[in-house]
C-alpha cells in the first residue's frame, strides 16, 4: 500500500521514506487512505498518552497529548483552521474570502480560533476518563480524517489553479470515498463497537452540515476550509466520546 | 556590577538605574550573570506564588505564574518563540526563512507555538508539588536563561546586524563558564534532580540548535529565545518527575530538597 505511506507524509511530519518522482496525481490518490491514516496518528496518540499518564501528572499528560498532535501533524490541519476563520471572516465577496486564506500573516480571528481551538484539546483530554482514553484517542483523528474524504467526495472544490487539495478533490472518486469511509468505518466499528460507529456517524453528519454552512460564504472547499472541518470534528469527537463511549 | 544591571535590564521589565551607553562587547559579557539574573525571576515567582496560597487555587496561581514570566520578561523570549515557529516550522521555501524571522507578524505556526508553549507551562508549572516549588521554579527560570548564553557561545550568528548579534560579538568561554557555575549553584537546591535537569537542559539546547542550523545558517536572537522558552517547559516538566525517581530510587534517603 504505497499510498498510505503518501497519506501519512501529507499529514504528518513523520520522518517516512519518500519515493523521490511522486506526482501531485499519486499525491491526491493518497487521500483514500486518510481515515486509515488519521487512525495511525490517533494510535501514536494513543502510545504517547499511555507513557505520558504513567510518567506526569494528569494535567501534564493531557498538555503533552495536545502537544504531541501538534508535533507529529506538524499543526497542518490547525493552520487551515486558522486560515480558514481568518478567510470566512473577511471581505464582501467570495474571491476576498479566498484571497484572505492563502494570507501567510494571521488575523486576529484565526489567532483567537488557533488558540481557542489549542485550550479546547486540551479541556476535552481533561474530561476524557482512563477508560475512553484509548479508544477515544483513536477515533477522534480517525473521524476528523475521514471527515475530509467526504468533504472532497461530497463538496466542489473552490479554487481552479492546481495544487495539492486540486488533486485531492480529483482523487476523491466516488469508489475511492466508499473505500476509504468503509475502512474508517471498520476501525470505528473494532475501537468502540456500537459507540464507535455512532461515533464516526454523527462525525460525519456534522462535518457535511459544516461544509454546507461554508458553502454558503465561498463558491466551493478549499484544503484550509477541509483542515478547519476536520479540526473541529476531531474535537467533536473528543469531547462526546466520554458521554458515548462510556454509555 | 554594571553587567548584572545590564542583564537585568535586557531579560526583565523592571526599572534598572543604569545611566551609560551600552556598547556590543558589555551586552555580551552581561550574558554571564542571565542564570543568576534567571534564578532572582524564578524566586521572585516563587513568592508571589507563596504569598497567594490563602487566596488563589492551585490552577490560577499556575496561569498567574505563567502570565507574570511573560510581563516580567516583556515577551522577550515568547516572541522569539513565535518568529521561529513561523520561520522554521512552516512548509516554506529555505530561502524566505530568514527574512519571515525578521517579520514582526504573525503567522499561524506562531499562534499554534505559542498557544501549545502557554499550555505546556500551565500544566507543568501547576503539577510542581508545593514542597518543592521554591528550588524548582527557581532552576528551571535559571536553566532557561543559561541555555541562551551556551547557545550564544557555541553556536555561530545567522545576522551580522539585530539584538541577537550583539550579544553574540561579545559574549567567548569565559562568559559560558561563569554562568554554567552560577547555574549550577541556582539548580544545587533541588540536589542530584537538579543536576539530572542541568543536563536535560544542555541536551535540549544542543538538539534545538542542530535543527535550526538546519534550516538557517546560524542562531538569532529570536532563535535564542525559542531555545530559552522549550528549556524553561522541559525543566518544569521533568524536574518534578527526576524528585520523584530519586527520591523513590533511594528509598526516600535523598530528600527532595538538599542540603
Amino acid at each position: 500500500m504505497p499510498s498510505l505511506v503518501l497519506a501519512l507524509q501529507v499529514l504528518t511530519r513523520l520522518p517516512l521514506p519518500s519515493r523521490p518522482a511522486t506526482t501531485m496525481a499519486e499525491l491526491g490518490r493518497s487521500v483514500v487512505w486518510f481515515p486509515l491514516a488519521g487512525a495511525l496518528i490517533g494510535l501514536m496518540l494513543a502510545v504517547v498518552d499511555q507513557a505520558a499518564v504513567r510518567i506526569f501528572a494528569p494535567t501534564v499528560a493531557n498538555a503533552a497529548v495536545v502537544f504531541a498532535l501538534v508535533a507529529i501533524t506538524g499543526a497542518f490541519h490547525l493552520d487551515g483552521l486558522i486560515d480558514a476563520v481568518d478567510g470566512l471572516t473577511s471581505g464582501p465577496d467570495a474571491a476576498t474570502r479566498l484571497a484572505a486564506m492563502r494570507q501567510r500573516v494571521a488575523g486576529v480571528p484565526g489567532a483567537l480560533a488557533g488558540c481557542g481551538m489549542v485550550f479546547a484539546l486540551f479541556v476535552a483530554l481533561g474530561n476524557l476518563p482512563l477508560e475512553a482514553r484509548f479508544a477515544g484517542l483513536v477515533l477522534a483523528p480517525m473521524c476528523g480524517q475521514s471527515a475530509i474524504l467526504l468533504g472532497y467526495a461530497l463538496f466542489p472544490y473552490g479554487r481552479s489553479e492546481p495544487g495539492l487539495s486540486l488533486a485531492m478533490k480529483e482523487g476523491a472518486t466516488p469508489l475511492r470515498s466508499l473505500l476509504g469511509l468503509g475502512v474508517g468505518i471498520g476501525v470505528a466499528a473494532i475501537a468502540g463497537q456500537a459507540a464507535g460507529l455512532a461515533l464516526i456517524a454523527g462525525a460525519l453528519v456534522v462535518s457535511v452540515s459544516l461544509g454546507q454552512l461554508a458553502l454558503r460564504r465561498l463558491p466551493g472547499l478549499t484544503g484550509d476550509i477541509h483542515g478547519a472541518i476536520c479540526e473541529v470534528t476531531q474535537l467533536g469527537v473528543l469531547l462526546a466520546a466520554p458521554a458515548v463511549l462510556l454509555r | 556590577m554594571t553587567a548584572f544591571l545590564i542583564a537585568v535590564q535586557f531579560l526583565t521589565c523592571l526599572p534598572v538605574p543604569l545611566r551609560l551607553k551600552i556598547d556590543a562587547t558589555m551586552m555580551g559579557r552581561s550574558m554571564r550573570w542571565f542564570p543568576a539574573v534567571g534564578a532572582l525571576i524564578g524566586l521572585g515567582l516563587a513568592l508571589i506564588d507563596a504569598a497567594l496560597v490563602p487566596v488563589l487555587s492551585p490552577e490560577l496561581r499556575a496561569a498567574l505564574l505563567v502570565g507574570l514570566l511573560i510581563v516580567l520578561t516583556g515577551a522577550l523570549h515568547i516572541d522569539g518563540l513565535m518568529d521561529s515557529c513561523d520561520a522554521l516550522l512552516a512548509p516554506v521555501p529555505a530561502e524566505r526563512r530568514l527574512e519571515i524571522l525578521w517579520d514582526s507578524r504573525v503567522g499561524s505556526f506562531a499562534i499554534v507555538g505559542a498557544a501549545t508553549a502557554l499550555l505546556l507551562k500551565y500544566a507543568a508549572i501547576l503539577a510542581i508539588p508545593s514542597a518543592s516549588r521554591v528550588v524548582t521554579l527557581v532552576a528551571l527560570v535559571a536553566l532557561s536563561r543559561w541555555s541562551m548564553v551556551y547557545a550564544a557561545v557555541r553556536y555561530p550568528a545567522a545576522r551580522s546586524t539585530g539584538l541577537g548579534h550583539a550579544y553574540k560579538a561579545g559574549v567567548g568561554p569565559r562568559e559560558l563558564a561563569i554562568a554554567t557555575a552560577l547555574v549550577v549553584i541556582a539548580v544545587l537546591p533541588s540536589g542530584v534532580a537538579g543536576l539530572a535537569a542541568l543536563v536535560l537542559a544542555w541536551v535540549t539546547t544542543v538538539l534545538l540548535a542542530r535543527a535550526i542550523m538546519s534550516k538557517i545558517p546560524g542562531l538569532t536572537g529570536d532563535t535564542y529565545g525559542a531555545i530559552s522558552e522549550c528549556v524553561e517547559i522541559a525543566a518544569a516538566m521533568w524536574l518534578p518527575v527526576f524528585h520523584r525517581i530519586i527520591y523513590e530510587i533511594s528509598g526516600g534517603a535523598i530528600p527532595i530538597i538538599w542540603p
